[in-house]
């Protein structure tokens, strides 16, 4: 039951959270839940071509032998991705918001550089990355090079996931040196110096103050990070393109099958198909979220 | 990489992809709709905006805009937005603005699909013909100025849905003219001599053939030539297909694995690296001279003419994958830019007077001629280059991506279904890796 | 604060004992200690990481093209500023900038009033079913991708290639909006409510006004989340907006990219005129931002 209410009649509340629940529903919640609807159909991206009803074959197509291959790699690749970025992001921008609080000259400068890519945008990002790892002429090739080897890098079956993984975590290292900074910001100076009287090294200060300290922050990034990378693409698309099987994501395969003239996946198949992808990269999301939010708040409780 | 546009990729991305086909039967057959009867484009005064969007390259836009302008000075009531989608988003616009019903003038190209392969093939366009998405064009008196061969190669169940704006080749390869004459080389015609040719090449030190190999596509155009010279009739390449779809022919076969082996080999002659170089870096890498040769399509020849500028000649022919001369002496090619007036269109009056001024062999000329692609009207005057391959192309022969109509039951790895992705260094696999497993997600699909 | 008191004795315990297998055992302050020398060469590595690629763009930008294919890598000789001219002259960036700013700043703002409606009396349990609401801001989270759905909603309700269709999809994605508001909100007494009351301040007047100044840094975190999204959206905006007048940035950028296919140099000089406003705004917003996302993930 609801709590005391402190403001009179509820009839204002009522008012305003029903115009933000309806906007919600009409705009967010109906469509993704037509989603749901579409992927029981052969639905096509060209309008008036008749739409029939196919019950659970997208479904049973997804899981057939002819595919299933596919995206079980396309899953995998986007586990790797999601597990590779939330733990290296999440690291380094731990370790550098630890470097950016202490006493050093210009960590507003340094803070800002970070943040840059956030501000650049998906396509800013494609085209320096494409201009550094230019097999024929890019300073990577050059460096390289010093050391007498070369590569195709994005062309690089094995290259290919690890740079996108190196670009991707580049581009949101900013946003989560943020969080952790104003994490770390808000813990007492007081308990540092008590740790340094106590002895404690920089290490186990911040093993023992700061990320016990920062768990909420920890949190909250650990969350955005996987939602984000379970459902990101852009950098992976912009950078290899809609098809490169190397570095195949799930959420790739689901634009590319929309609207992409995707032919990575089935070519002439239908966007029921690519929402049953969508119902089944919601439900994989949702459960691996729902875990890591339960496990780290229980984690945040024991603190 | 995405980000950018290239003449036709969208074209040959579709064909790769989507692949519906002219059948044998569209070539062979008799099309009998092209004809004589009342123009209904032409006869009211077009007034207000026409929406035409295509998907955007450098050429065939300049080709396009020309022809608008000339088209609003002879109607100066009309006023064309024309509107030229990156081809990256073009199937996610073109397909909101159809559904929005704010386009008049589209690109479509409805194909007819053999009879022995499951109507769950059929390409999204000719779904959309079916259901009357688009308008019938066939009784519409500038269908005429269209070469017939042309109008037969896009008619779909016997009525024409769109205006081909014209034809590409793309199973051969640009050769320096500089770099052949310095090594004393000549124009290969067999399989053996290519590789004669590549080697010599390579002996000397330079990398014998360009490819842009981060696109994936670019890399798909070795496959299809490969399928030109070993399947080199119309003939060929529909039992090719028929056979694949009742089983009766494996990807593992001699022959289909034969056309992996030729793309492996000309891999092995591709300049370092390609599997990560794009596109759009090969036409400088050609006119630097990084490579001798790249295989390409002819829609490329006007950005390769500017960046090669008056450094050097260079010319194009058939890549030579067959042992036998005769097989290797045609290109295979495709018809281009289909323009469609959708059904729902709110200006079809405007969208059947453009169509019928674009036809006409004066203007259809400078699209022509600033567009690059080969006429898909007889009595238009061709570039020097296109008369340079014009022994190649006496008659128009389907590619194997316009004749294949891929399974879109079978898996990823049988979508061409020559498995020319899975190659190292493009994959990882070997010929025979690479056609075992495209033949496992062919024969899974076929159930 | 008995969290961090208990906090404090445990790092005084645990401490204690144990100094080896680390890699500062100074003690005591010198003016430069071990940990500041290893905190300057990481962020150098960083730097080098963040800033190289920004300088190569410029570099590139300054290059003709044929000086860029003849010597791709190296320090440009010719110093050509002429891209500039020519990017600016040709893609019509300042419309689509405009156009970009138009649609972040509403869209944000929207989704921020949204969040703060919704989150604020699930955060009290001011309404029935408090767990309920809260379940369902989780769910927002990962929606799936409903592409086409939404645009067959902004069809049939008359708002496609319109901006206010664009920005109210843009809008509806709340994200961690509700979740990170209503969580910080329990840091606020609930005796403040009381008490405002009391004052006889309304429901709407609290939420408004008062509560604002009291969560100023969670509302700015949202923002900003949200704003970043909205910012970097090109997906939903090719299908929304097909007109290209209303393009925002990325999409106009896009399609620069599309039609100057491989001139680098002119490339990387709209790049880089995109990039500058951008980057200007950004350093002078910058230092509310970690004030703002400070206590926001406190609760």
């Amino acid at each position: 039951m609801s709590e005391f209410f402190p403001f009179g009649r509820r009839a204002s509340m009522r008012t305003t959270f029903s115009i933000g629940v309806v906007f919600v529903i009409v705009f967010a919640l109906v469509p993704a839940v037509s989603v749901l609807v579409l992927s029981f159909t052969d639905i096509r991206s060209i309008p008036y071509i008749p739409v029939n009803w196919i019950g659970f074959d997208n479904y049973v197509t997804f899981f057939s032998a002819a595919k299933l291959g596919y995206n079980i790699q396309a899953l995998l690749n986007t586990l790797v991705f999601a597990l590779a970025v939330t733990i290296f992001q999440n690291g380094i921008a731990l370790l550098i918001a630890v470097a950016l609080n202490s006493k050093i000259k210009g960590r507003t400068f340094y803070r800002a550089v970070v943040f840059m890519p956030t501000v650049l945008g998906v396509t800013v990002i494609g085209l320096i990355w494409s201009l550094i790892f230019n097999p024929s002429a890019g300073p990577a090739a050059s460096i390289w090079k010093l050391f007498g080897a070369n590569s195709a890098f994005f062309g690089d079956q094995h290259l290919a996931l690890p740079l996108v993984i190196f670009v991707q975590i580049w581009s949101g290292l900013g946003l989560a040196v943020v969080i952790f900074l104003a994490g770390i910001q808000a813990i007492p100076e007081d308990l540092y110096e008590v740790a340094s009287i106590d002895g404690a090294s920089a290490w186990q200060r911040l093993r023992l103050v700061t990320i016990p300290l920062l768990a909420p922050s920890i949190t909250a990034n650990v969350l955005l990070c996987i939602v984000g990378s379970l459902q990101s693409y852009q950098i992976a698309y912009v950078l290899t393109g809609p098809n490169n099987p190397a570095t195949q994501l799930l959420s790739l395969a689901i634009f590319s099958q929309t609207f992409g003239g995707g032919n990575a996946s089935g070519s002439s198949a239908s966007q029921g198909y690519a929402a049953a992808i969508s119902m089944i990269q919601f439900v994989i999301v949702g459960i691996i979220s729902l875990a890591v939010l339960v496990y780290l708040r229980k984690r945040e409780a024991r603190m | 990489m995405p980000t950018m546009t290239l003449r036709s990729r969208p074209a040959v991305r579709r064909g790769l992809a989507l692949t519906a086909v002219i059948a044998a039967a569209g070539l062979l057959a008799g099309c009998t709709s092209s004809g004589a009867s009342a123009p209904t484009g032409t006869g009211g005064k077009p007034t207000g905006t026409l929406n035409f969007i295509v998907s955007s390259s450098d050429a065939s836009d300049a080709g396009f805009r020309a022809v608008n302008a000339a088209f609003e000075k002879k109607y100066p009531k009309v006023k064309v937005v024309f509107d030229a989608i990156p081809n990256a988003n073009w199937p996610a616009t073109s397909a909101s603005r159809l559904t929005a019903g704010n386009v008049d003038l589209t690109l479509a190209g409805p194909k007819e699909i053999p009879k022995y392969v499951p109507a769950s093939a059929k390409g999204d366009d000719a779904r959309a013909a079916d259901a009357g998405v688009y308008v019938d064009l066939s009784k519409e008196s500038f269908m005429k100025n269209l070469t017939p061969t042309v109008l037969k190669a896009t008619a779909y169940n016997g009525k024409q849905y769109d205006v081909p704006t014209g034809v590409s080749y793309y199973t051969g390869i640009y050769y320096n003219e500089s770099i052949f004459k310095k090594y004393d080389l000549k124009i290969p015609t067999t399989w053996s001599d290519f590789v004669t040719l590549c080697n010599t090449l390579k002996s000397n030190g330079v990398s014998p053939i360009g490819i842009g190999g981060k696109d994936g596509w670019p890399a798909g155009l070795t496959m299809i030539s490969a399928v030109q010279g070993l399947y080199p009739t119309t003939a060929d390449k529909d039992a090719l297909q028929k056979g694949l779809y009742d089983g009766s022919v494996k990807l593992t076969d001699t022959q289909p694995a034969q056309v992996l082996d030729r793309v492996k080999q000309i891999y092995g002659f591709a300049q370092q690296n390609f599997a990560g170089v794009s596109y759009q870096s090969i036409p400088s890498g050609f006119a630097n001279g990084s490579f001798a040769m790249t295989a390409d399509g002819t829609w490329n020849e006007p950005t390769l003419a500017s960046a090669v500028g008056s450094k050097f000649k260079f010319g194009y022919f058939p890549i030579p994958t067959s042992d036998t001369a005769a097989d290797n002496a045609t290109l295979g090619g495709k018809t281009e830019l289909s323009l469609a007036v959708p059904s729902n269109a709110k200006n079809k009056t405007a969208a059947l007077a453009y169509l019928n001024f674009f036809t006409q062999p004066a203007n259809y000329a400078k699209f022509v001629k600033l567009s690059g692609f080969a006429s898909a009207e007889p009595n238009v005057p061709a570039s020097a280059f296109l008369n340079s391959i014009a022994p190649y192309t006496k008659t128009f022969n389907p590619a194997w991506d316009y004749i294949f109509v891929s399974n879109p039951k079978a898996g990823a790895k049988a979508q061409f279904p020559f498995n020319y992705q899975s190659i190292s260094p493009l994959g990882s696999s070997s010929v025979e890796q690479a056609a075992t497993q495209s033949e496992k997600d062919w024969s899974a699909g076929l159930s | 604060m008995t969290a961090i008191e208990n906090q404090r004795r445990a790092v005084s315990v645990r401490s204690t004992g144990d100094t080896g297998s680390t890699r500062n055992k100074r003690r005591g302050r010198p003016p430069v200690t071990v940990g500041q020398v290893i905190s300057y060469i990481f962020i150098a590595i960083v730097m080098v990481l963040y800033l190289f690629p920004l300088v190569f763009l410029v570099n590139t930008a300054l290059k003709s093209n044929p000086e860029f294919f003849s010597n791709p890598v190296g320090i440009t000789r010719t110093f050509d500023i002429g891209n500039f001219g020519v990017a600016w002259q040709k893609g019509n960036f300042a419309a689509y900038v405009l156009n970009s700013v138009l649609y972040t700043a509403v869209a944000a703002t929207l989704s921020t009033v949204v969040s703060l409606v919704l989150a604020f009396p699930v955060s009290r349990g001011y309404l029935k079913h408090s767990r309920l609401w809260y379940g369902m801001f989780v769910v927002l989270l990962f929606l799936p991708n409903a592409l086409m759905t939404q645009f067959q909603l902004l069809l049939r309700l008359g708002l496609y290639d319109t901006q206010l269709g664009y920005i109210l999809i843009m809008a509806s994605g709340l994200g961690v909006g509700p979740l990170i508001i209503s969580g910080y909100v329990k840091s606020v007494p609930k005796e403040l409510d009381e008490a405002a009351a009391l004052d006889g301040v309304g429901y709407w007047r609290f939420l408004f006004t008062f509560l604002p100044s009291l969560i100023k840094p969670v509302l700015a975190t949202t923002f900003i989340l949200q704003a970043i999204g909205v910012w970097n959206d090109i997906i939903l905006a090719t299908i929304m907006l097909p007109d290209p007048a209303k393009s925002p940035v990325t999409l106009g950028l896009f399609a620069f990219q599309g039609t100057y296919t491989s001139q680098w140099g002119l490339l990387s000089a709209a790049t880089i005129i995109v990039a500058t406003p951008l980057v200007i705004a950004y350093i002078f917003l910058q230092r509310y931002l970690v004030g703002g996302v400070g206590g926001a993930v406190k609760g």
